[in-house]
């Protein structure tokens, strides 16, 4: 077990940011943590990286809640991020490197292999103010990995980073998975996620609201049935375990029905009932969609 | 320990391996030499302040022009005795092998006399030359300090001040040439029967009111003359005249304690009273400058977004140790680089010169030096301290000016009653002063060479070392809840709710 959270809640003043969550990373696995702005994730990342102390419930690193000593072992790209504007790329990346244990030599000849790794070595004694944003992005990535962490924990990876550099950085996580690395990162972007990840935890308001894999998702998330049909579909109402009907675009309702009902049985009954069906099935949930149902986002929040 | 040695030595490299560090080191070397040069070059390039004397009095030509050949002999032998003093002082001669009157010493008459007598400067040194198989070096003249020309413009006898003002204005503004080129400095006008008791007052007319050395000097002279009359109406003798004006007292200066007679030790006090003057406005101002260098550094980790970073590897107190070690070490680094170099053209260049040995002397042996740098230690963490709380506090520097006026204030206080230190350093306002913390290491540094109470001294201590822990824990808490905080005005309401802040809320 890489990480493993057990009932943490962590409070500021009357405020719960956290509440009683539990969750775990294993060894070699990509881990998705999922929530709207404010669901309390950065709160719980900063946690983990003993910034802030949990108020109640503990944290383990690789098995010890001693935090100090196992965050050593961890790559950190928090969401707030910056560099030292003044400083050369390649002294940021093993200073960084430095910081987690790296001795001095050392540090400077991985960060030189990590330029060279993804091909920045052109900006290896370039000041941090004349990179552009997506190459400055770049070097802060790299200054996580001067250390050859185990356990990667990225706090929105993806966000500032335009879509060239969104498929960089999803190659990269790909490759150091197949390297052995473990990694949870936080996002609001779900097809990153969708591609990505072994397995999701979802929080909301501080509470966890879901975690496992997108197939345990789409079987906790409640199916719907796509109805399309040029006729009213209200008369299904009541009938064969449907308890509601929303129309969700020209002519396509979305039928809600009641658990143990029968597919079959609501076909059955728009037959029976003169409707017109044009296509009927079971909903494909994407992430997408599940998110917005667990976490309860608004469509405009998480775009 | 690990993660502050690392932040220690990032804080240290990134301010003393850049080139505005070279600069800074640079900057001294130079302004002191120009300082130094200033003077020098100042008399190479003054010319002589140029004057009329309109004198419708009689006999007063002759006295200034006297009294202005007297100055530039005095001139003269002063520029001479410089010269053989400083090759003295280089080990080339031997001034003491010098015959009078071309053996340093004081300038009476007498010896003006004879030394013009004698040859002036071209004979001196013929006979200095024969002293020495060296080379000598080039010594010149000086240049006159005044010199008086004749009317350059008819005036009626009977003409007002303003009138002779009018004429001459052109002079004094260059529009017209004067001979021997330059602007007219001022027109003297003695009116008749200048001198006599409730007699009319001589004007200086001039278009530069700033400069008063000519009016001084001339003052100077009237002075001397109308007395020296005065005492031979009152039947003294010329010569019992310039026997009384010869009468001139020493009155010299002795620390109670030490000889008179004791050359060295009058000389050691001296610089023990100047050396704290030096070391405390070196304090003041590196605790300053460094003070705002942590206040920029804060703002830019937090600012920047680099801090998360930082603490996701060491923790905020890790990082504040680090950052107040090493932000004290390039403080310290300028004066350790300057008292190494200072060292060591003492030691080279001051063989033969008995201040630097002194200096050298009393800088090694005097527990200042050792004092000075335990001082800035707790001066420094108390400011430096506060400026780290404010830095964590705030997104821009425009958001800082609203806390760190007042502590630029606070620290700019006193500045009007130095002096009063100084003069009087176990006096009202130096106790005052050195029993508030905030000016207890610059109170007790100007103090030291006044002997103050040993308790004073140590009472006032222990109450900084004390002042500066409590600063250090409390500074501490408004750093650990203000660093990871997002922006939000900046004040004095939130800082202190920084520091109540419960410590749930604070980075560890």
């Amino acid at each position: 077990m890489v990480l493993s959270i057990n009932r943490v809640t962590k409070e500021f003043g009357d405020f719960r940011a956290v509440s009683d969550l539990s969750f775990s990373v294993d060894k070699g696995e990509i881990v998705g943590f999922l929530g709207q702005n404010g669901a309390g994730k950065t709160t719980t990342l900063r946690m983990v990286m003993d910034i802030l102390p949990v108020t109640s419930g503990s944290v383990e690193l690789f098995g010890s809640t001693d935090l100090r000593k196992g965050r050593l072992r961890v790559g950190f790209l928090p969401e707030e991020r910056g560099l030292y504007r003044k400083m050369k790329a390649i002294d940021i990346i093993a200073y960084f490197g430095r910081l987690k244990g790296v001795p001095g030599g050392k540090a400077k000849a991985k960060a030189h292999e990590l330029l060279e790794r993804f091909g920045m070595t052109q900006y290896a004694n370039n000041k941090i103010e004349t990179l552009s944003k997506g190459n400055a992005q770049k070097i802060q990535l790299l200054s996580v990995l001067t250390h050859e962490p185990e356990f990667l924990i990225l706090d929105e990876p993806f966000s500032g980073l335009d879509p060239v550099n969104q498929k960089l950085l999803e190659d990269l996580i790909g490759d150091l998975r197949d390297e052995g690395a473990t990694v949870l990162f936080s996002t609001h972007t779900m097809e990153h996620a969708e591609r990505l990840c072994d397995r999701f935890v979802m929080i909301k308001g501080g509470e966890k609201v879901f975690e496992g894999t997108i197939d345990e998702a789409r079987e906790a998330y409640e199916q719907r049935i796509i109805l399309a049909t040029p006729d009213d579909p209200s008369p299904l109402q009541g009938r064969a375990g449907v308890t509601a009907i929303t129309p969700i675009g020209r002519d396509r309702y979305a039928l809600t029905v009641s658990e143990g009902s029968d597919m079959q049985a609501v076909l059955a009954a728009c037959l029976e009932l003169g409707i017109t069906v044009k296509s009927f099935g079971l909903e494909e949930a994407s992430l997408h969609e599940i998110f917005f149902r667990f976490a309860g986002a608004g469509e405009e929040d998480a775009a | 320990m690990r993660g502050i040695f690392e932040i220690v030595s990032h804080e240290y490299r990134r301010y003393i391996f850049t080139r505005g560090f070279l600069l800074f080191l640079l900057i001294i070397p130079v302004m002191s030499l120009l300082g130094a040069s200033a003077s020098f070059l100042q008399d190479a390039t003054k010319a002589a302040k140029t004057f009329v004397l309109i004198d419708r009095d009689g006999g007063w030509a002759d006295v200034v022009d006297e009294a202005l050949e007297e100055q530039h002999q005095r001139a003269i032998i002063g520029r001479w005795d410089d010269f053989v003093m400083g090759l003295t002082a280089s080990g080339l001669v031997d001034a003491e092998a010098l015959e009078p009157p071309f053996a340093p010493g004081p300038v009476d008459a007498e010896r003006r006399e004879a030394f013009f007598a004698a040859g002036g400067l071209a004979e001196g040194r013929r006979r200095l030359a024969a002293l020495t198989s060296m080379e000598l070096p080039p010594l010149e003249e000086p240049r006159r300090d005044f010199r008086r020309i004749d009317p350059l413009v008819e005036i009626a006898p009977d003409a007002d001040d303003q009138a002779i003002g009018t004429a001459y204005l052109p002079y004094m503004r260059g529009e017209k040439e004067i001979p021997g080129g330059g602007r007219l400095t001022a027109v003297v006008v003695i009116p008749e029967g200048y001198g006599a008791e409730d007699g009319p007052n001589a004007v200086y007319l001039t278009d530069n009111m700033a400069d008063d050395e000519l009016r001084a000097f001339l003052r100077g002279v009237f002075r001397e003359k109308l007395r020296n009359d005065a005492f031979v109406a009152r039947g003294l003798s010329v010569e019992d005249v310039a026997a009384i004006n010869a009468l001139s007292p020493g009155l010299s200066k002795v620390k109670a304690g030490s000889s008179a007679e004791d050359e060295a030790q009058r000389l050691r006090d001296t610089i023990e009273f100047g050396l704290p003057l030096g070391l405390t406005y070196i304090l003041f101002f590196v605790v300053l400058s460094v003070g705002s260098m942590m206040l920029t550094n804060t703002i830019e980790e937090k600012s920047n977004k680099i801090v998360e970073m930082l603490l996701s590897s060491v923790s905020a107190s890790q990082l504040m140790i680090g950052k107040l070690i090493g932000l004290a070490l390039v403080g310290v680094t300028p004066m350790v680089i300057f008292a190494g170099l200072g060292f060591a053209l003492i030691s080279i260049l001051g063989a033969g010169n008995e201040v630097l040995a002194t200096l050298k002397e009393v800088m090694l042996a005097s527990p200042l030096v050792p004092l000075f740098f335990f001082y800035f230690l707790l001066g420094y963490l108390l400011y430096a301290s506060i400026y780290l709380a404010i830095g964590a506090l705030c997104s821009s520097i425009q958001d800082a000016q609203s806390l760190s006026t007042p502590l630029t204030i606070i620290m700019l206080l006193p500045a009007p009653f130095i002096m009063s230190v100084i003069e009087d350093p176990n006096g009202l306002f130096a106790r005052i002063f050195t029993w508030i913390p905030f000016y207890t290491h610059y109170a007790l540094m100007l103090r030291l060479s006044g002997s103050p109470p040993l308790w004073e001294i140590l009472g006032a201590t222990a109450m900084l070392i004390v002042v500066v822990a409590m600063m250090l824990t409390f500074m501490g808490r408004i750093y650990r809840a203000g660093i990871l905080q997002a922006g939000g005005n900046a004040n004095w309401k939130t800082f202190f709710a920084a520091a109540r802040a419960p410590k749930g809320e604070k980075v560890r």
